[in-house]
């Protein structure tokens, strides 16, 4: 779900404060991004749809949640035509967004990533 | 739309750093890892943001992402280039094909950063585009301090005046006094204005005198002023050229024409700062940068007892001899073409250029009058002709002949050995021969320089009388003998001898070319 490497690295390279307010903003991220992703293939519109996804991509790889990145890529390439592949799409993206939510949550809290 | 965010530096900004991304996690993140590095950042969401941001804050380098909302990032590239923006931009991409680098290069990108990245990464890229940045604006300064065909008021792009700008720019700051030499027309006046704009006294007076044009006797008043009742006429106390010029610049134009005894005068006032207004006792202390300015030689004036020794080393500090026109290479065809738009927009003409065979024959001309005389004689060609290119014939009878008048009097004066056929006349010779010899032989044994534009039969016979002895001629005759009389008084300046007679130079020009006619057929 979560790189522990990538994440260690981010750690490294920002103070405590910064990394927490990088978190909470990738959180507000997801809660809006995965919203217009879903809005965005109900309509069957590709290119909010891309753009959400590439936004998705974007905010996964700075907190090196890969599995969430790599699935928001694939979709923002435009694999997936409009309907119900999109649709599944959206929501498998959802529900890794979620996950990482609540990865990075358990590593704000404990300073571990789950097992 | 999107809201801009500021966030200050925790030391002295380094550099303005724009930060253009609509996804707050990634903005976050390249602010948390660059704020360390003491540069002044701040984030824009949208490319209209960035857009204005950039017009405003001027940022050293903005970090692009390419996808924004309302329109690409190579879109605000090309918008930026169009605007003249000079940021160092990297793209920020998570594609790193090398179609996505190339694009970004070609729309204007100095570098691309691709994701993920980790902060030693981005700080490397972010500083080397900062430096590449540095050094291409230092390149671009320096040429253009080279190659600069416009300062304050000069046009020239000639390397004799390069160093010319380049002498203003360094003693423009200094206090010292500027000791300005050149042929007439050679811009003394434009120098001590540049000077003045340019030194850190150039939000206070520029006060400028021309001590040749001021009677002897007002001289002392006009510069220091004068209390109620010291001298007849004096009805009330009036503040000098000295005073109005305090915390400024106080340009002496033909200096060399001072009176002796003012030359003490001033002479105090250099040394001291401190003057008295003419009819008190009470001193004033004012602080005032010279710039003198004459066309003569100052050492053969001092030489001959015209210039006090003691005041020209207080003044000759920095001296700065302007080159004639003729040493200004290229330079004639530069200003002809300023002049040509400004007095065709002036008189209503349509002249756009110049064609090649009259460009040829004004950059061969001497130009004894310097950028003055150039100026009259594009004032004298937008009068009387129209046309979309100025042609050779346009031009006047002087260039056509390749001939070039006697030079100005004075040991400055004239061109320089090497210049063409004039050069060979003394400043006092008479003209060389015009194409009819009934006008040769009006012509007296000297005269003074006639600029190109008079009319070929003006000769000295027909100076006018002096005015106690006025005869009753013909209105226009009268008008004709005063006309000329005027152009006499002001060395054949038109504009000069306009403003004399209160006509637009226009009508002088006009009457000219009518008596040129006149006199052809």
């Amino acid at each position: 779900m979560i790189n522990a490497g990538l994440l260690a690295q981010l750690a490294d390279d920002v103070t405590t404060d910064d990394l927490r307010t990088i978190l909470g903003a990738f959180h507000t991220d997801m809660d809006r991004l995965c919203g217009q992703l879903r809005d965005a293939a109900a309509a069957g519109d590709s290119d909010r749809f891309r753009r959400a996804a590439h936004a998705i991509a974007g905010a996964a790889g700075v907190v090196a949640a890969t599995a969430l990145e790599d699935c928001a890529r694939v979709a923002m390439d435009g694999a997936e035509p409009p309907g119900p592949a999109m649709e599944a799409s959206a929501a498998a993206i959802s529900a890794l967004a979620v996950a990482a939510q609540a990865s990075l949550i358990q590593y704000l809290q404990t300073g571990a990533l789950p097992a | 739309m999107t809201a801009i965010t500021e966030t200050g530096a925790q030391s002295a900004p380094k550099a303005r750093v724009l930060i253009v991304e609509d996804t707050p996690s990634q903005a976050e993140l390249l602010r948390a890892l660059l704020v360390g590095l003491g540069h002044d950042l701040k984030i824009a969401a949208t490319a209209g943001d960035a857009f204005e941001l950039a017009k405003t804050w001027q940022p050293h380098a903005i970090l692009l992402d390419l996808d924004l909302p309302d329109y690409p990032g190579t879109e605000l590239m090309r918008r930026l280039r169009a605007d003249g923006t000079d940021s160092a931009v990297v793209v920020i991409t998570a594609n790193a094909s090398l179609s996505t680098a190339v694009d970004a290069m070609r729309e204007g990108a100095v570098d691309f950063l691709v994701k993920p990245f980790n902060k030693a990464r981005l700080t490397v890229t972010l500083s080397n585009c900062l430096e590449k940045r540095s050094l291409a604006v230092e390149l671009r300064e320096v040429r253009q301090k080279l190659d600069r065909t416009h300062f304050f008021n000069f046009i020239g792009a000639s390397q004799t005046m390069q160093a010319v700008y380049r002498t203003i720019e360094l003693v423009a700051s200094s206090k010292a006094s500027v000791f300005v030499t050149g042929e007439s027309g050679t811009g003394k006046e434009l120098t001590a204005d540049a000077l003045h704009r340019a030194s850190p006294r150039k939000n206070r007076p520029f006060i400028a005198l021309n001590c040749g044009a001021i009677p002897k006797d007002l001289l002392e008043s006009e510069i220091f002023g004068h209390v109620k009742g010291a001298f007849t006429g004096a009805t009330d106390t009036r503040v000098g050229a000295a005073k109005a010029a305090d915390g400024g610049t106080l340009f002496l134009d033909e200096i060399g024409e001072m009176p002796l005894d003012m030359q003490v005068k001033l002479l105090r006032f250099v040394q001291t700062g401190t003057f008295a207004p003419v009819g008190s006792t009470r001193t004033e202390k004012v602080d005032v940068r010279f710039v003198c300015a004459t066309n003569r030689d100052p050492m053969v004036e001092v030489a001959q007892g015209r210039f006090r020794e003691d005041l020209f080393y207080r003044l000759y500090v920095i001296p700065l001899d302007l080159p004639p026109l003729r040493d200004r290479n290229g330079d004639v065809i530069l200003i002809a073409r300023h002049f040509l738009t400004k007095c065709a927009r002036e008189e209503n003409r349509q002249f756009r250029g110049f064609a090649l065979e009259a460009e040829k024959l004004l950059a061969g001309y001497a130009w004894p009058g310097n950028v003055r005389q150039l100026e009259n004689v594009i004032r004298n060609i937008t009068v009387l002709h129209d046309g979309e290119l100025v042609q050779a014939a346009m031009l006047p009878p002087i260039l056509l002949r390749g001939m070039v008048l006697p030079a100005q009097t004075g040991p400055q004066a004239g061109p320089k050995a090497g210049a063409p056929t004039l050069q060979e006349a003394s400043p006092a010779a008479p003209l060389p021969a015009p194409p009819t010899a009934t006008l040769q032989e009006a012509a007296p044994p000297t005269r003074s320089p006639i600029p190109p534009f008079l009319p070929d039969d003006h000769q000295p016979a027909a100076r006018p009388p002096a005015p106690a002895e006025i005869e009753i001629l013909p209105l226009a005759e009268m008008e004709r003998r005063l006309i000329l009389a005027a152009l006499d008084r002001t060395a054949h300046d038109v504009p000069r001898a306009a403003a004399l007679l209160q006509v637009n130079p226009s009508t002088i020009y006009r009457k000219l070319q009518s008596w040129r006619d006149a006199a052809t057929t």
